[in-house]
């Protein structure tokens, strides 16, 4: 019996009748972190909103909850293929009242986190930039570690 | 090389699930413990997005599928099924039978004359000529339509009276009938399965068939007996379209006369001795026994969407207190009835319903008071049952019966499997059975007893629905008739009620 996809050149063997195989595992550094620490999900810049690549091209790691808390933050609400997903868009021109909405929209978006216990909410930090530029930082728990993190809104 | 049994198509949760799987166990395999895949990660979000997308792609060809199948396709599909063999969905078709000529003398009724009835249908003459007072002057409606159909006695009303008559004239005796709407989706799907299942041909019992159907679309489907009267013979027997308001079978006179029998005798070769008869109707009580949801008030309580009450009544028993529901006698206006029932309703909350057969409907009311016993309770109701009277007058037993959150579905369900019967055995001798038998069998299709393929709507009309039986039925098969000669018997339904199966 003749080898399968990987072993055989294309078209010496009949499609199908070779054994399964699998293409060569890479090792390497998927998902690892700035501090060497192999994590569960891919880092997205929360600038340029890119997944991160590592030195080798693998694709470098960000703790699961820190994910979640930046799409749900960087995600425009009801924009994505997920209804009720995101933070809405707090909107209207910049005011003394901003940074109490801007807060609300937080909560509501991180809500289904902190209620299935993956986070705790410390604190939503929010400035003026400019008439109309607000810069905001959300500080939360990662409860499966105990740290405190930030997210850039 | 992978047999694919089965149709099988994804829901969108499926292929977002199947994503996120792949993407799992790959990650796994790559070293990474326990990957975030779950709701809100990116590899989430991207599968749903990538399931929306597909989801229109499985949908479309799961409906593109079903329009390919004749016992599947629905509105331009099915026409198109139909088109393809030579088939086409019955369109409305008219009302026909006499007026008896209101003239003070011998008149000449011309071509064209019409007259109308309240609702401003015509009616045209069939046949202009000279007419005695007193004579009967078939008629036929214009337009089609189940309201076309008149009862003996109603009046129509000369368009141009011919000399000597009287503007307005009487239906007489048969009343106008035949009328029925345009064909619904079953029915033409009934007809195509037929035409699929027995292909016509060589003049074949489909072939003939076919000729009969194609006589009138007054004719709703035509059934074959080959040899029943001997050797070079065919008895060809129609069937009409049951309405709301009539659920006859039977073909008019005048149609059967005028039209489907000279049809087939110019079709069919001399050397064949074609009889060709209408059904005899037979009027058939049934009471279908229900197992629904108890309701939320029963005790103990149940999840509600099936019987309304907490307590059902009247209830059908097992036992020889028979008729349980059946109605014996009715007050004028029909508020107050006797019913024959075990147990006495509850004054202001039990809710029940009749079939009223006149008028085709289901109506519902709610118990007000109740006087009388076991076996004769007077109920008065809150909404009248106008046409109880009328019901008891038919003869056989009418019922009222618990209400249901979904009864109407029942009721429909049922009365529209019943329009889709077929008549019985014209012989009950096997030698002779053995060739005139009826054409397409009973068993095959167009059913002529009251059996469990009419119960099987029932169950599929409401996911509640999870046993159905039959509690009594005056008649469950037609009988043959009293000579080959004489029209088969065709059952349908008169008075129907539906019970808790205790």
């Amino acid at each position: 019996m003749s080898s399968g996809a990987g072993f055989s050149a294309a078209g010496t063997s009949p499609a199908g009748t070779g054994d399964v195989d699998f293409a060569t595992v890479p090792s390497g550094n998927l998902f690892v972190d700035a501090y060497g620490v192999r994590q569960s999900c891919r880092l997205i810049d929360p600038a340029s909103r890119q997944y991160v690549l590592n030195s080798d091209g693998s694709s470098s790691g960000m703790a699961s909850a820190a994910q979640l808390v930046q799409l749900r933050i960087q995600t425009l609400r009801d924009s994505s293929a997920l209804p009720g997903f995101g933070k809405r868009d707090t909107g209207g021109k910049v005011s003394e009242r901003t940074a109490r909405q801007v807060e609300i929209d937080v909560q509501e978006s991180l809500s289904d986190l902190v209620v299935g216990g993956i986070i705790r909410l410390v604190k939503v930090s929010v400035e003026r930039a400019g008439a109309s530029r607000i810069f905001g930082l959300v500080k939360w728990v990662d409860l499966s570690t105990g740290i405190e993190m930030g997210s850039e809104i | 090389m992978a047999t694919i049994n089965k149709f099988a198509t994804k829901t969108t949760e499926e292929i977002r699930d199947d994503y996120l799987r792949v993407i799992r166990n790959g990650l796994i395999r790559r070293g990474i413990t326990d990957p975030q895949v779950g709701p809100g990660s990116d590899y989430y979000v991207r599968a749903t997005a990538l399931a929306n997308e597909l989801t229109p792609l499985y949908v479309n060809t799961q409906v593109k599928a079903d329009a390919q199948m004749p016992d599947t396709a629905t509105g331009d599909d099915l026409t198109r099924q139909l088109d393809i063999v030579n088939l086409a969905p019955r369109g409305a078709s008219p009302s026909t039978g006499p007026i008896v000529l209101d003239a003070a003398a011998a008149t000449t009724i011309p071509a064209g004359a019409q007259l109308v009835d309240a609702l401003s249908q015509r009616f045209n003459v069939v046949s202009p000529g000279v007419y005695s007072p007193g004579d009967l002057v078939i008629v036929q409606a214009v337009d089609g339509g189940a309201a076309t159909d008149h009862a003996a006695g109603d009046t129509l009303t000369w368009v141009a009276s011919p000399p000597y008559c009287n503007q307005k004239q009487l239906v007489g005796t048969g009343g106008l009938t035949g009328g029925h709407d345009a064909e619904d989706e079953e029915t033409s799907r009934a007809r195509l399965l037929d035409r699929l299942q027995n292909p016509p041909g060589s003049g074949n019992w489909a072939q003939l068939n076919e000729y009969a159907e194609a006589s009138t679309p007054i004719v709703q489907k035509a059934f074959c007996h080959p040899a029943a009267n001997g050797p070079a013979t065919v008895r060809v027997v129609v069937v009409g379209y049951a309405s709301k308001t009539s659920k006859s079978r039977q073909v008019s006179s005048s149609v059967m006369a005028g039209t489907v029998v000279p049809y087939l005798a110019g079709v069919i070769p001399e050397w064949v001795e074609v009889v060709t008869t209408t059904v005899t109707d037979v009027n058939v009580d049934v009471m279908v026994g229900l197992t629904l949801p108890p309701s939320p008030q029963a005790s103990p309580a149940g999840p509600g969407g099936g019987w309304t009450d907490g307590t059902p009544w009247p209830r059908m028993l097992s036992t020889t207190v028979f008729p349980s529901g059946n109605v014996t006698s009715v007050s004028p206006g029909g508020a107050t009835f006797t019913v024959n029932a075990d147990t006495a309703p509850t004054a202001n909350v039990t809710r029940i319903c009749f079939f009223d057969p006149i008028v085709g409907e289901l109506k519902r009311a709610k118990v007000v008071s109740f006087t009388g016993s076991v076996g004769a309770y007077v109920v008065t109701v809150d909404t009248p049952f106008a046409n109880l009277a009328a019901a008891l007058a038919l003869g056989g037993t009418p019922f009222v019966f618990p209400d249901a959150s979904n009864m109407d579905a029942y009721v429909k369900a049922f009365i529209d499997a019943t329009a889709l019967m077929g008549p019985g055995e014209l012989t009950a001798n096997v030698s002779v059975l053995a060739r005139a038998y009826r054409h397409p069998l009973t068993t095959n299709s167009w059913p002529a007893s009251f059996d469990s393929s009419l119960l099987r709507k029932v169950e599929v009309s409401g996911d509640e629905v999870t046993d159905t039986s039959y509690l009594y039925r005056s008649t469950t098969t037609p009988a043959v008739p009293g000579a080959v000669t004489s029209p088969p018997n065709q059952l349908i339904p008169r008075h129907i009620g539906f019970f808790p199966i205790i």
